[in-house]
């Protein structure tokens, strides 16, 4: 009965699985490795898309420019429009309100009756002092603001009179406030 | 310790010092590329968005419009035609225009600050004559260029009853606009007209232009020692 003994069989057991996790890890390492590199060159290759987009966006850009460049008389007149149309479309407004105010004063005065310093107000309340030689003038301008609750689209909303004199050579005199709405405007 | 863990410290060591050097820097400029791209590609947008509204525009009725605005809102103060129009509307609506007393500064002015504000003159002018007519003149008149806003007013009925002649005198605010000096970035979004500014544009297209007075007579002399 011839038995081999092998006193290294563990030891070299052992030296071959150190030598199968080394080349494991070696083999993990280098894979690592190259899958960093990898991912390196997929960085690189993005960056130089992207400034060669950005070359190409730049040229566009340019080219855009010029287009519009050629357009700066067009784009001079469209400017000017709108810059003037701004201021345009706040006097209108107050304008429009103006016209009415004062045609329904118009029809309000009756004659005999002089009127000085009429101002309009930015709520549309009109201002003035008033002057008639006798009182009868004076009854009837006071009848026609009564009766008139409507005078063209414009409703009297507020009526206030103050100061009122009487003179023997000026007659009369007061001052006016009228408020005035406009019907269309609700 | 030796054989076993050489090559992961080494790749360890090469993937930090290949980080560091290269792939972080790379990445900073990639990121910053990102945000330059999309910056771009928006100014690309507004740009191609622009140059298609400018093309889009039709250059007479441009100039149209141009013309008639600056008839209404002049760039220079509107001394002359201001005199002329008032003339012309008061003969043609049969009131007497008299008492005119206008301020108009000097004559040209830099403006500094806000080159493009809306700015106003004060004229004063006196009107007689028969209520509807007077009613008529104040009426047109904040619909004749240039544009005007009447502020004050004084009135006084005179004549008899039967005439009913009214007398005012009226404080007028004229108004004026230098026109803008810049149109703004090549790369500034273009505002386009809204439809409310069309319609302002139509309703003051409407507005009776008043011929101007051309001066006829020659004046001055090209050659100031040339006998007559």
């Amino acid at each position: 009965m011839n038995e081999k003994i092998n006193f290294l069989r563990e030891k070299v057991s052992g030296l071959k699985q150190k030598a199968t996790q080394l080349f494991i890890i070696q083999i993990i390492s280098f894979s690592l490795l190259i899958i960093y590199g990898l991912g390196v060159v997929a960085v690189f290759a993005y960056f130089f898309i992207l400034q060669k987009e950005n070359d190409v966006l730049k040229e566009r850009i340019n080219q855009q420019k010029t287009a519009i460049q050629s357009f700066q008389s067009v784009e001079t007149k469209e400017v000017y429009l709108k810059n003037k149309l701004k201021s345009l479309d706040q006097v209108l407004i107050s304008q429009r309100a103006n016209q009415k105010i004062t045609d329904a004063v118009f029809n309000l005065l009756p004659e005999g009756i002089t009127i000085s310093g009429f101002a309009i107000d930015q709520d549309g309340g009109v201002s003035f002092s008033a002057q008639c030689q006798s009182l009868k003038d004076l009854k009837k301008f006071l009848a026609n603001l009564e009766l008139s609750k409507k005078v063209n689209e414009m409703m009297v909303k507020k009526i206030k009179i103050g100061g009122v004199n009487f003179n023997y050579e000026k007659g009369y005199s007061f001052n006016i406030y009228l408020l005035f709405e406009d019907q269309d405007n609700g | 310790m030796g054989n076993k863990h050489f090559v992961p410290l080494a790749v360890i060591a090469m993937v930090t010092m290949l980080t560091l050097l290269i792939v972080r820097p790379t990445l900073i400029k990639v990121i910053t590329g990102q945000q330059e791209n999309q910056k771009n590609k928006k100014i690309l947008a507004q740009l191609i968005d622009k140059a298609e509204k400018l093309s889009s525009i039709d250059e007479v009725e441009m100039q149209k419009r141009v013309k008639s605005i600056e008839e209404v809102l002049p760039s220079e103060k509107p001394v002359m035609e201001l005199i002329n129009v008032l003339e012309q509307l008061s003969a043609e609506k049969e009131v007497i225009f008299s008492g005119i007393e206008l301020k108009p500064g000097t004559i040209e002015e830099k403006a500094v600050n806000n080159p493009s504000k809306q700015k106003s003159l004060d004229i004063s002018f006196n009107i007689e004559g028969k209520l509807a007519n007077v009613s008529s003149f104040i009426n047109d008149l904040e619909k004749t260029p240039p544009l005007m806003k009447i502020e004050t007013m004084d009135l006084k009925f005179i004549g008899g009853r039967e005439e009913k002649n009214l007398q005012t005198s009226l404080t007028v605010k004229v108004f004026y606009q230098s026109a803008p000096e810049t149109i703004g970035a090549v790369d500034q979004p273009l505002a386009m007209l809204t439809d409310e500014e069309r319609e302002t544009l139509k309703k003051i297209s409407s507005y009776r232009i008043f011929p101007k007075i051309q001066a006829t007579a020659v004046v001055g002399k090209e050659d100031l020692f040339s006998l007559p």
